[in-house]
This record gives C-alpha cells, sequence and structure tokens, in this order.
C-alpha cells in the first residue's frame, strides 16, 4: 500500500513537472525540475526506508538476559534482537533506571539513527544489541524496550535472587481457563516481583456436577521452569450448620488431593501471541487426577 | 543595579560580603537544623490531583503535584511521558539545582507544580511522583468515554476474612482497561463441603464501592475418574443460575506501598435479605 501511493505520489509529481515545464522559460523549469526530483528522491528514499520497516514479515524479535538469573551486584547482558532494516544504520540503546526502584520497571531507549540523507535499506532482517545492567537488589523487573520506532519496541523480565534455588521467569498471576471446560478454571496469586510464592485456587465440580474448589500451595519452581505444588481440600464440617445453606468459615480439615504440575509457555507482547499453560494433575500415588488442561489467562 | 554597579567598582568587597553571608546563613543553618527537625512534622508525600477527573480521551487534563518538603530547597520537577503509551505510567522526577552553594533551611517548605497531559486511549494512567518513602507520590488519570464511575484500586488478587480462614474470595480486575470484575467466592455448604460462586455482572457504584450478581454454575454428574474418594474435576459448566446478589465496599490507604485496604462483601437473597457477609483484607505474597 506504501510503496504504491508512493508510485502515485511520484507519477503525479512527473505529470505536474510535465504541465509547469510548458509555461516556464526552458533553463529555470530544467533547474526547478531538477530541484524537484532531488527532492522527490529524497522523499522516496525516506518512504521507502519507512515502507521496508512496515513491511508485513514474521515477526519473532526476542530479548534475552545473560544470566538469565543471578545474584545482587552481578553485571547483566541484556540482549535485544528486533527487526531491522539491512544496510541501516543500527539503532543505539541506552539505560533510564527512574523507574526501577518505585515500578520496578527497566527502561531501555532504543533510538533509530537520524539520517541526514536517507540510505536506502533493504528487507528487514533480525539485529541482535547488547547492553549491560547491574541490580543491586533481589527481586524481578520489569524490562521496557522502548522507542519511538514500534520495531524496536519489546519487554521482558530481568530475574535477580540470592538463593540458589529456581526462580520463576514469568508473573502468572490471574484467572485461567481451558476454552473447552468453560465454567471451570484456575486463579493464581504470584509474587513474582516479591517472593515469588503462589497461592492458588481451581474451580471444579464434583460427581454430582456441583461446584467444588481446591487450593494450591507449597508450590517449588522447578530448574525446568515449571511449577510443582500440593492441592489440598478443605473442609468446615461446624461451618454454617444452622445458618444459611452456604457461608464463609474456617476450614477445620486439610486433606491432600495430589500433586500439580504448571508448565507456561513464552508470551510475545510484540506479535500479541499470550502467555498459555499446562495443568497436569496427580493423585499422590501418582494416578492422572484428571485430564491436563491448556489454559488461556482471562483479559479483560 | 546598585549591585551591579557596586560589583564594577569594588569586587573584592562584594566577594568578601557574599561569602560572609553564605557563612551566616551556613551557620543558621546548622544550628536551626536540628531543632526543628525535632520539632517540625515529617514531611509529607505528594498529592497528585488530576482535572477534569474524568474525560474522554483526546481532552487535556491539568495534574497538580503538591505537598511539603523536607527543607526549603524544593526540587523541580521533570515529566517522563515517552513510555505512558506503552506502560500507562506517567513519571514525574524531581531534579534538584545544579547550581551549588545555595543554603537549605530546614524547615518543611510547601510546594505545588501543575502540568498539562493528554492521555489518548481509555484507560487508567498511573502518575508516579518520584522521591524517598517520605515524598513519593502516586495518582491516577482516569480516561473513559463517557464519564462512567470507575474503581479507585487494582483489587485483583486473593481477599480472605481471618476470622473465617479457609475461606475467601478471588479478583481477576481489568483495572487499567475495562475495569471489569470477575469474582469467585470461595465457601461452605451445610455439610462443610468446599462450593464456589462467581461474581459477575460488576458495576462500579462509586470509586469504592461496587455491586454485582452473585452466580452459581453445575455440570454433568459423573464425568470424573474415581482415582480418589469424592473426586471432583474441571468441566463445562451446563447450567448457570444467579442465586443472589453481592455488595462490596473497599476501605483503606488507596496510595503507593499501601498496606491496609480492607473490604466488606456481603451476600443477598433474590428477595433483598442478608445471606452472610465477611470483612476481608488481602494476602500479600
Amino acid at each position: 500500500m506504501m510503496i504504491h501511493k508512493l508510485r502515485c505520489l511520484w507519477a503525479g509529481a512527473k505529470a505536474s513537472g510535465t504541465a509547469e515545464k510548458n509555461s516556464q522559460s526552458p533553463s529555470v523549469s530544467r533547474l526547478g525540475l531538477i530541484v524537484r526530483r532531488s527532492a522527490l528522491a529524497l522523499f522516496g528514499a525516506v518512504m521507502t526506508t519507512q515502507a521496508a520497516m512496515a513491511t508485513s514479515v514474521p515477526v519473532t524479535p526476542s530479548l534475552s538476559v545473560q544470566p538469565m538469573i543471578a545474584a545482587p551486584n552481578v553485571a547483566r547482558v541484556i540482549t535485544v534482537r528486533p527487526l531491522w532494516p539491512q544496510g541501516c544504520p543500527l539503532p543505539t540503546l541506552s539505560l533510564d533506571t527512574t523507574y526501577v526502584e518505585q515500578a520496578n520497571i527497566l527502561v531501555i531507549r532504543a533510538r533509530a539513527p537520524v539520517f541526514i540523507l536517507p540510505p536506502l535499506c533493504d528487507s528487514l532482517a533480525p539485529i541482535q544489541l547488547e547492553i549491560s545492567y547491574t541490580p543491586t537488589t533481589s527481586g524481578a523487573l520489569r524490562i521496557v524496550v522502548q522507542s519511538d520506532t514500534p520495531l524496536l519496541r519489546q519487554e521482558g523480565n530481568l530475574i535477580t535472587s540470592e538463593l540458589s534455588a529456581p526462580r520463576s521467569l514469568r508473573d502468572i498471576s490471574g484467572l485461567w481457563f481451558d476454552p473447552s471446560k468453560s465454567g471451570s478454571g484456575l486463579f493464581l496469586q504470584h509474587g513474582f516481583y516479591r517472593t515469588d510464592t503462589v497461592f492458588g485456587s481451581l474451580y471444579v465440580y464434583d460427581q454430582q456436577g456441583a461446584t467444588r474448589w481446591y487450593s494450591i500451595q507449597n508450590g517449588r519452581w522447578l530448574p525446568s521452569g515449571d511449577l510443582e505444588a500440593t492441592l489440598f481440600e478443605s473442609r468446615a464440617p461446624n461451618g454454617c450448620a444452622s445458618g444459611p445453606l452456604i457461608c464463609p468459615a474456617p476450614a477445620t480439615i486439610n486433606r491432600t488431593v495430589g500433586t500439580v504440575t504448571i508448565s507456561v509457555s513464552d508470551a510475545n507482547t510484540l506479535t500479541k501471541q499470550p502467555l498459555q499453560m499446562l495443568l497436569g494433575a496427580r493423585t499422590p500415588d501418582n494416578k492422572l487426577l484428571f485430564e491436563s488442561l491448556q489454559l488461556n489467562r482471562l483479559e479483560f | 543595579m546598585f549591585v551591579i554597579a557596586y560589583c564594577k567598582f569594588y569586587p573584592r568587597s562584594v566577594k568578601k560580603l557574599a561569602s560572609i553571608l553564605v557563612a551566616i546563613g551556613t551557620a543558621v543553618s546548622a544550628y536551626l537544623a536540628p531543632q526543628m527537625s525535632a520539632a517540625q512534622p515529617a514531611p509529607t508525600i505528594a498529592i497528585v490531583q488530576v482535572a477534569p477527573v474524568n474525560a474522554p480521551p483526546g481532552v487535556a487534563r491539568t495534574v497538580t503535584i503538591s505537598g511539603q518538603w523536607p527543607d526549603s530547597c524544593v526540587p523541580g520537577i521533570v515529566v517522563n511521558s515517552s513510555l505512558a503509551a506503552q506502560t500507562r505510567i506517567l513519571l514525574v522526577s524531581r531534579v534538584t539545582n545544579p547550581i551549588g552553594g545555595r543554603v537549605c533551611l530546614q524547615v518543611l517548605t510547601p510546594y505545588r507544580f501543575e502540568f498539562a497531559y493528554t492521555p489518548i486511549e481509555t484507560g487508567i494512567t498511573r502518575v508516579l511522583v518520584d522521591g524517598s518513602a517520605s515524598t513519593r507520590g502516586e495518582g491516577r488519570i482516569v480516561t473513559t468515554t463517557n464519564g462512567a464511575i470507575r474503581a479507585a484500586k487494582d483489587i485483583s488478587g486473593t481477599w480472605y476474612d481471618p476470622g473465617s480462614n479457609g475461606s475467601g474470595l478471588t479478583f481477576t480486575h481489568g483495572y487499567l482497561t475495562s475495569d471489569t470484575v470477575f469474582g469467585t467466592w470461595f465457601v461452605y455448604d451445610r455439610s462443610g463441603v468446599a462450593r464456589w460462586y462467581s461474581i459477575q455482572n460488576v458495576v462500579w457504584k462509586d470509586s469504592g464501592s461496587f455491586e454485582g450478581a452473585l452466580f452459581e454454575t453445575a455440570a454433568l454428574p459423573g464425568k470424573c475418574s474415581i482415582v480418589i474418594a469424592d473426586p471432583a474435576c474441571p468441566q463445562p459448566n451446563v447450567s448457570v443460575k444467579q442465586i443472589g446478589t453481592v455488595k462490596a465496599t473497599f476501605t483503606g490507604i488507596f496510595l503507593l506501598d499501601d498496606t491496609g485496604p480492607q473490604a466488606t462483601i456481603e451476600a443477598f437473597s433474590p428477595t433483598n435479605t442478608l445471606l452472610f457477609s465477611s470483612r476481608v483484607v488481602p494476602i500479600s505474597l
């Protein structure tokens, strides 16, 4: 579309140039034509660059941190891999740490070079840009690559932990559901930016088809990035026996129903590919409690 | 004019006078500082106000930052809006005067700054004012197309009543976007069996309270594997029935680093009889 518009503009300019040529002296009109054509060539080069940048190609940009998890005061290398027009001067990265303390956000500003004479750039290809950052405290930071050029915008996480135990790589908080079993669901609260603890509630149905809930607690992150936790069922036998049909009551009995494993797949904020989750559940004697669920997060 | 003229003819004297004045100021400041800091109340967090409070996208808003600074050298502010579209955060940084040699009296000093900001999308933009724990602040710019009432705070998370630990509520809240709330209330029936109900169709009555509908769902019986006694499993629901309404009122400090939010949640029958209620607090992980 952009290239088509450019051709139309060019054709229009040529026609306009021809019409004016007839009404002016040959030398003046030739000079004017050269100036106009130079300006149009410059404009065309700019537009071609922008058109190349706006071309629709499969986008697989990524952002990674090395080492992925490390203790405070260990230098980390953040690698941004955007798509960029081949042959164009590379963008530059700079850190802005003013959001770190208050909002847990590390901003990386990506600036595209300013062209005096626009270069002729080719189609988009992956490039790699690196910048170093040394966190001073434990926790998770949201990395936001900010740029006026949409191609360069990305997001990721930087995890800092003094513990030798594995830590989560993503915030899995929210309400999750399997579209094929809509009406059941999983709510997770995750202290991703602090303790990394997960508390969950699994909303299911019993053999009579009535609602039943389990809690998910005692989670531990595995080196694979998966979460393994215990599935509990609570009961309150003396809860609301003489009151309404249902009520909040203190739980007095907790039984272990089984173990759940949660595997989270990567999300890509640029392509709007959402985070997905696979939930498996087994009894304490390793029998399948129910079929694994492929969960999507509910977004409002 | 006099000072300029004096400077031209007596530059040495002026320099001497200036250094004497700075020395006196510093001495006075050093003398007063411990007494005043002991007597003065602590500086206040930054107060963020937005006018108009709620407006459609494209309408310019005036954001006012005010408070009391711990000394007389109140820093200026710089507003960084470059991240607003990507993160919905507007950062207000404080900048100190780079010229040294100023005498800062240890007195609480009121300040007030104003700047304009025009949101381009509906939703909430957080305004974070930089500073120490005692001087930073947070506010929000609410942008809606129809002037609808919005929640003052993101209520997402698990809430429970310490008096009935083992029951509770979970809320999923589109605070930054649609302001929609989906809730689940996990309770017990008369036999003490764990049951859950969903809270939907939530309407915010003011920025701290909402009303919604309480639904009971059911699935087909006999669909779970009998690998444990009395099993339960995920299934699609086959029926949805409204069993009542819910009213929730949220209180507490709605500021950055707040630790005291609470909520009263009440369940009513279709005839508007109070079924039960909970005074809940959010769990913090």
